[in-house]
């Protein structure tokens, strides 16, 4: 059998980047049966077997989805050991699931990170003296730079890590009594291991609802009289005198091992977040991060990259393919399909790759620098009043750059109809796929206030959103169980390593969508274009697609751009947005006046802003709506997801369309 | 009654009594280090009865103000 491992931690311990180190690569992402979320798994280097990347965890029984997926992994997979890891400088409460980690009894080996961090916060541990107290494997590691991470890796190689007796901590005299008759119920009627009857019948009585979920109705209605005996026999909760008693293990632990400073000092991150989470001040630096974020990405980078790109493609590139064919006498068929197909369609997409790749590295950088989750904090206080919280803010910023992620990034948010409800607004964050759009129309009509026009997009995105979720919350998703807890770790300056590689992670998608979806979907276009009722070659007029367009132009007529051209757009924007343009360029490829001159004949100021409305709103991309269906598990909100937004984008675009065209 | 939401910014405080009412909410609270007794101190809070951010244990956490005014404390010496 191959080893296998997985990472456990705290949130922000670390775990990715210890991942990374240990693998080198990400290998591919694996599904597993029961839970569709997907989790990281690497192989080990030095075919040590497989890593297995788990979404952090503060303690066993879940409450947010991410959570639930660890738990679910701990109790249903099968693993060679976990490789646990703690923050040195917040042992206590990293303790406090290695405590739990070790109930469970299966093999362990710790990981204490950052020990650099703990040791200029002046916290000496005396790491022989807590590994004889733990009775575990415990190495120091500095994953950030891979510090000490080879001789973790040599750990799980050279020593089979072996199952470790249980972790028993006396929880006192009536807690005892009960887990004892628990135990003595587990035999009988379920088949866990004996291993696992302490650990189970610890997590019964915090309530973890994923173990209950392990438990047969017959076995629960036996056990609930014992809860309830075993409640009213203690002055506080369960879960406070469990917690009392672990915190009184962990203090032991910590007693002559480990030593805090005396005095208080102010840290570069304290004095930081006086500044950007000032009461007055941090919502506008928030707002002054944004607008630099949207200009160095639209306008002082990634457009001027862009627009050098456009100049290659369609012309050294075009002229030199062309030439490159002609000489070697290609089918004229063929030829036309690669420059004003394939070259066209991909080539129109490929230009907006530049500034993807900026929005996405400042998005990373958001992240990465521990400045997100300020965010959430700053926020909180203005989402409240639409129904939601400061943790579905950073979903909808990620929805900026992609609406995908976005939707994925939702499972930290505790509350289940906070979470479905954030899910649901999430795609009108207008996606990147989206911008090739606006900046093909505005760049025509609206020359002298691109930043300007683009922004009120954005704007209108937001607005639709939070309208969206002030009816939702005060209807079926009203929520009354929120939880708002956000941990503030430490700014830190990521490496750009760490930071090429997320943007890279994140951007990969859309470069590869250029290969696939968009690749077919610009060849399919051009056919359509191309082929006719009455055969090949035939005029636009004639074509397949101008019979197509023509039919969704009749519908659209009302919002301003009824033309079959816009109309055949619509269609394989659905595969994906960025089809879009890749469309036009190819519909208007076939026309010697143009797409410049086109579009001006066709569209007017008015309608033009209407169409941007259109496509800003109407249905998510198919990736987005894949991805509701698996994060909600529901067919119900996957359709409205889909239907909703549609309704919005016509409703609006006519209003926009018709009201204007009154002053207009 | 002193609480998190009325306490003193930067000044050391002790955790008497917790009545948040929300399961979830407190067992998140004590996994990250908030019990009877804790040391706290409030480091900011936000304007319109917003959040607040705490620190305890020299890490940084923030919760809402209708949470925090159910957090009672009293002065921590030294």
């Amino acid at each position: 059998m191959v080893n296998n491992y997985c990472i456990l931690g705290n949130p922000n311990v670390g775990k990715t980047s210890l991942f990374n180190a240990l693998t080198g690569t990400y290998e591919y992402v694996g599904n597993w049966s029961g839970v569709t979320v997907e989790k990281k798994v690497g192989r080990l280097k030095e075919q040590a077997g497989d890593l297995v990347d788990l979404p952090g965890i503060y303690e066993l029984s879940p409450i947010s989805k991410d959570e639930t997926v660890v738990t679910d992994y701990l109790l249903n997979s099968e693993y060679s050991g976990m490789i646990n890891i703690i923050d040195a400088s917040q042992l206590k409460r990293n303790l406090q699931l290695t405590v739990q980690l070790m109930e469970l009894g299966a093999p362990i080996l710790i990981g204490l990170n950052m020990i650099d961090v703990a040791a200029k916060r002046g916290i000496h541990i005396d790491q022989d003296a807590l590994l004889k107290k733990l009775k575990l494997p415990l190495l120091p590691i500095i994953a950030r730079n891979g510090k000490g991470t080879h001789k973790l890796l040599e750990a799980l190689k050279d020593q089979d890590l072996s199952n470790n007796r249980p972790l028993r901590i006396n929880y006192g005299e009536n807690v005892e009594a009960t887990i004892t008759q628990i135990v003595t119920l587990l035999k009988q009627y379920s088949d866990f291991e004996p291993r696992q009857f302490r650990f189970i019948a610890i997590q019964y009585l915090l309530d973890n609802p994923k173990v209950i979920e392990l438990l047969n109705d017959d076995l629960i209605s036996r056990l609930t009289p014992l809860h309830k005996q075993l409640t009213a026999s203690l002055t506080t909760t369960i879960r406070e005198h469990i917690q009392t008693k672990r915190n009184g293990y962990i203090e032991d632990l910590l007693q002559d091992t480990v030593v805090y400073p005396n005095e208080e000092r102010q840290y570069f991150s304290s004095r930081l977040d006086k500044l950007l989470t000032h009461k007055i001040l941090g919502i506008p630096i928030f707002l002054g991060i944004m607008w630099l974020i949207f200009q160095i990405t639209f306008t002082w980078v990634g457009t001027p990259i862009s627009d050098q790109i456009d100049e290659f493609i369609g012309g050294t590139l075009t002229y030199s393919v062309k030439s490159a064919m002609e000489a070697i006498g290609l089918f004229p068929f063929l030829q036309d399909l690669i420059t004003d197909g394939i070259i066209a369609g991909v080539g129109a997409v490929i230009v907006f790759v530049p500034q993807i790749l900026v929005l996405f590295f400042f998005i990373s950088l958001l992240e990465d620098s521990g400045y997100m989750a300020r965010i959430a904090v700053l926020m909180d206080r203005i989402m409240e009043v639409f129904g939601l919280s400061g943790k579905s803010f950073i979903p909808m910023i990620i929805g900026f750059g992609c609406n995908v992620p976005s939707i994925m990034a939702a499972r930290s948010i505790e509350s289940e109809k906070e979470r479905l409800t954030t899910i649901i607004i999430a795609p009108f964050m207008s996606c990147s796929a989206r911008l090739p759009v606006y900046a093909l129309f505005v760049g025509v009509f609206f020359a002298h206030n691109q930043a300007l026009v683009v922004l009120s997009l954005y704007v209108l995105g937001i607005i639709v959103a939070l309208a969206t979720s002030v009816v939702l919350t005060k209807t079926v998703l009203k929520n009354d169980d929120s939880v708002f807890i956000v941990e503030l770790p430490t700014y830190r300056l990521p490496s750009i390593k760490t930071l090429w590689r997320s943007t890279w992670e994140k951007g990969k998608g859309f470069v590869k969508k250029a290969g696939t979806f968009i690749f077919g979907g610009s060849v399919v276009i051009w056919l359509l274009n191309y082929t006719g009722p009455s055969g090949f070659n035939v005029d636009v007029n004639d074509s397949f697609l101008h019979v197509i367009g023509s039919f969704f132009a009749i519908l659209v007529a009302p919002l301003g751009f009824g033309t079959w051209q816009a109309g055949a757009t619509l269609i394989p924007g659905f595969l994906a947005k960025e089809v879009i343009v890749s469309s036009m360029a190819i519909i208007y490829a076939s026309d010697e006046s143009g797409l410049v001159n086109i579009i001006q004949n066709q569209f007017t100021p008015l309608s033009a802003y209407a169409f941007m409305i259109f496509i800003l709103l109407y249905i998510p991309c198919l990736s987005t709506v894949a991805t509701i269906r698996k994060e909600t598990y529901s067919m119900k909100w996957t359709l409205l997801a889909v239907a909703y937004p549609l309704v919005a984008a016509y409703v609006l675009s006519f209003i926009f369309y018709q009201v204007g065209h009154l002053f207009i | 009654m002193l609480n998190l939401k009325t306490g003193k910014l930067n000044k050391n405080y002790k955790i008497t009594e917790m009545h948040i009412q929300n399961k979830h909410m407190i067992q998140r609270l004590n996994a990250l280090g908030l019990n009877h007794g804790t040391n706290v101190k409030i480091k900011q809070k936000c304007l319109f009865k917003g959040p607040c951010i705490l620190e305890i244990n020299g890490q940084n956490l923030s919760i809402r103000g209708c949470d925090a005014c159910q957090i009672f404390l009293e002065e921590a010496h030294g």
